[in-house]
């Protein structure tokens, strides 16, 4: 057995403890070697492909939440133009529930029918009659995931008549600035007083001198939650008339008795006036009365192309443009009527001028605000009318001279050349008109931080 | 001997064909990865000009709103690495359910679309918003 | 017993040295092919990275401007002669939330990087009390403006490879950014509207 003796001289070798471990080595390089390699090669690539495939999908992540986030915002922004719609809509829950004190209303669009991936959720909640913050939540759906993105809106609807007040301030919409301010100014009312639902505040040496008359509907009241003074500040109420009751200014120190002013004998004065609503004007009738005299403008380039720098214009009747309308580059205009604008009117450096027109109102009315810059300047005769903010800066050369009245949600002046506003109840009537529908104007847009 | 090494053969050609598919794998992940980056790269620019012409529009006012739909270059402007991005902008007329009217429904839908082209399609992104009468 | 083992003649010194060659050089491929990867992996995260700042940088600076009050940076209306700093009034602290005191962001470019910084005004003598940037104060010839107070540490840098950075516009503010670390330079933009402002 040939082999046989082979076979046992072959296996004698192989047997010797020393060859064992080669023994085995030598098998295991022939017979799955490459494979093993292979498939640590294989491994390596998998394991850095992962990382890679990891990072990239973090940056497909980070790009796709950017975009998400950006229509979950403009979605919430649609929202509060819904709620506008709503609020506005005579016969729906949410205009009932904005005339009251403590009214909420609540709806969702989930999925919007235009963007399919997206939805809002909106909530009014109500911090006054016809003054309301809405919340709104805009939503985009990517795969699973859903961002959003949340914002705050003030709305508000001018709801009263026109109760006087050489200057009104109804304040409200639920933020925490909307006073009366009085900041380094110098300030003289004449036969009319001031009202605000809030607060006035003196600063910086401020010098606000009120002559209050009869011919004032709201004569003599002055309704003051607080009067802050600084030193150098001063602030005096001169009652003409003393048959009537009277307020005077009363200065906070915590005790509601102690008067700064020297009332007239039999005048009682009175700490609580209940609070005014914002008093109603038509824009709508301006609009028409504008188009009638030709003079609607889409926005303010339309209305300056005929109105160049550097030069002196007079216009009649009824302006009316949509947008912002800012006067510069000293421009001097002169308003026998009234100048409305849906968007804020400023004098940034230039002139304006109101006067009454032939049809018997003048003024300047804004659905936003009113701001005279220190390089402007502003005079006349006529109501002055902002939805939103007033803001008058007489720091410069001009001092301003106004006989009508201010009509504002939030007043402020700074600036220490001298103010004059003379009150006259007639103008500021003819010119309100009888009301009618006034815009919803919205105010502090406030955006969730992420 | 010869049984086993046409085994070994065998097995390295296996191995082999393993590497090259997982080799060319790879390197087609790497090739469409940097196609992946250049598209989120254009996602987040096309996010940002389709918010900015939605702000454009936003501050029209709502009268001057046109319903309609206009389509257009984004820039006309050559040297703008945007000047083959195109941009869509579509005013309707919507109702107390957001759907399209014909007539005035005191509430208007903008609906912005921006599209460009990549290297074998063309890719598009789109945000809307809406604009009530006040 | 027999006992097999699959055949194998013994192993000479030359296959010992073969398999170890044969073993280094597939290390040497693995490595190779890994660090390939990994390069290609730096260069689109370099990539990846400068867009990343451009996004960061555009987030925050179009949220910030539509809540602002007051733009106080006054712009060219057309793209000209861009600026490449903005100032204006933040109007996230007024309102909910806020403090209600008046401050200013003003976002500019210094060494490619872009900057955030709070600020407020105020009168020395009472410089609790801030007030708006155009506050002037006095009387007759002699009146004052406000100083401008920041913390260093309200200068804070938000994004970085930030290399052009342009403001320009009339009622919306157009924003053109580019961001860049060398080889890879990419073009941003957009346009935002000051929901407070207008």
């Amino acid at each position: 057995m040939r082999i046989n003796t082979n076979y046992k001289k072959y296996t004698k070798i192989l047997n010797r403890p020393f060859l064992y471990f080669r023994k085995s080595f030598v098998f295991r390089t022939q017979h799955g070697y490459v494979i093993i390699v292979v498939l640590i090669l294989m491994l390596v690539l998998v394991a850095a492909s992962y990382f890679y495939a990891g990072a990239l999908l973090g940056e497909l992540t980070i790009a796709r939440n950017n975009k998400a986030a950006s229509v979950a915002f403009s979605l919430a922004e649609a929202g509060v133009q819904e709620a506008i719609y709503r609020v506005k809509k005579s016969d729906s829950i949410e205009r009932m529930q904005f005339a009251l004190q403590n009214g909420f209303s609540t709806f969702t669009h989930d999925p919007v029918p235009f963007l399919t991936q997206g939805g809002y959720t909106v909530n009014i909640q109500n911090s006054g009659p016809y003054v309301a913050t809405v919340i709104s939540t805009g939503i985009y759906k990517t795969g699973s995931r859903t961002t959003k993105r949340e914002i705050h809106v003030g709305i508000a609807e001018a709801s009263s008549s026109y109760g006087g007040g050489a200057i009104f301030g109804s304040g409200g919409a639920g933020e925490s600035i909307a006073d009366l301010d009085f900041w380094a100014a110098a300030v003289n009312i004449f036969k009319g007083s001031i009202f605000t639902n809030r607060d006035i505040n003196l600063k910086f040496g401020a010098n606000l001198n009120i002559e209050s008359a009869y011919t004032d509907p709201l004569n003599p009241k002055i309704r003051i939650d607080a009067v802050k003074y600084g030193p150098g500040d001063s602030a005096k109420v001169i009652n003409q008339n003393s048959d009537l009751d009277c307020n005077c200014l009363i200065e906070d120190d915590g005790d509601e008795e102690t008067l700064q002013c020297d009332p007239p004998p039999g005048c009682t004065p009175t700490k609580l006036v209940s609070s005014l609503g914002m008093p109603q004007i038509n824009f709508d009738y301006y609009k028409t009365e504008a188009s009638f005299h030709s003079q609607y403008y889409k926005d303010q380039n339309a209305f300056k192309i005929d109105f160049p720098k550097n030069s002196s214009k007079t216009y009649e009747g009824v302006i009316y443009v949509d947008g912002s309308l800012d006067l510069d580059y000293d421009r001097n205009m002169t308003m026998k009527g009234v100048l409305a604008a849906s968007g804020s009117i400023s004098i940034t450096k230039g002139q304006l001028t109101i006067d009454l027109g032939t049809d018997g109102f003048a003024g300047i009315i804004t659905q936003r605000d009113f701001i005279v810059g220190s390089e402007g300047n502003f005079n006349g005769h006529g109501l002055v009318y902002t939805s939103d903010r007033t803001e008058i800066d007489s720091s410069t050369n001009y001092s301003m001279n106004l006989l009508g009245g201010i009509v504002s949600r939030r007043t402020w002046f700074s600036g220490y050349r001298s103010v004059q506003i003379t009150l006259d109840p007639a103008i500021m009537n003819d010119t309100l008109k009888d009301s009618g529908t006034t815009p919803v104007i919205e105010i502090n847009h406030w955006e969730e931080e992420y | 001997m010869k049984k086993h090494s046409s085994f070994t053969l065998i097995e390295v050609l296996l191995a082999v064909f393993i590497l090259e598919v997982g080799l060319l794998g790879i390197a087609g992940f790497y090739a469409s990865s940097l196609k992946i980056i250049k598209t989120a790269r254009n996602e987040t620019i096309a996010s940002n000009l389709a918010s900015g012409i939605l702000d454009e529009q936003l501050a029209i006012s709502y009268d001057n709103l046109e319903i309609g739909q206009t389509e257009k270059n984004y820039t006309e402007d050559i040297s703008s690495p945007f000047h083959d991005w195109t941009q869509k902008v579509e005013i309707r007329y919507v109702d107390a359910n957001l759907n399209q009217q014909e007539t005035e429904t005191h509430m208007k839908k903008i609906v912005v679309t921006i599209s460009w082209p990549e290297v074998n399609s063309q890719k598009s992104f789109q945000t809307a918003s809406i604009k009530a009468e006040h | 017993m027999k006992k097999k083992f699959q055949s194998q003649k013994s192993f000479t010194l030359i296959e010992i040295l073969t398999v170890v060659f044969l073993s280094v050089i597939i290390v040497a491929a693995g490595y190779y092919l890994y660090s390939m990867s990994y390069q290609s992996f730096k260069k689109s995260s370099a990539s990846a990275e400068v867009t990343q700042n451009a996004r960061i940088a555009l987030e925050r600076m179009t949220r910030d401007i539509r809540q602002a009050v007051e733009i106080v940076t006054v712009l060219p209306e057309t793209p000209d002669s861009p600026v490449s700093e903005l100032k204006f009034q933040d109007g996230h602290n007024l309102w909910p939330g806020g403090g209600g005191k008046i401050q200013y962001i003003t976002y500019s470019l210094s060494d490619n990087n872009l900057h955030r910084k709070i600020s407020h005004y105020a009168f020395y003598d009472v410089q609790d009390d801030w007030v708006l940037w155009s506050t002037i104060r006095g009387s007759g010839s002699h009146h004052e403006h406000p100083t401008e107070f920041f913390n260093p540490s309200d200068d804070v840098i938000k994004a970085e490879k930030i290399t052009a950075l342009h403001f320009w516009g009339e009622n919306v503010i157009n924003i053109n950014l580019t961001a860049s670390d060398g080889p890879n330079t990419y073009h941003f933009e957009t346009k935002v509207l000051g929901r407070n402002v207008q």
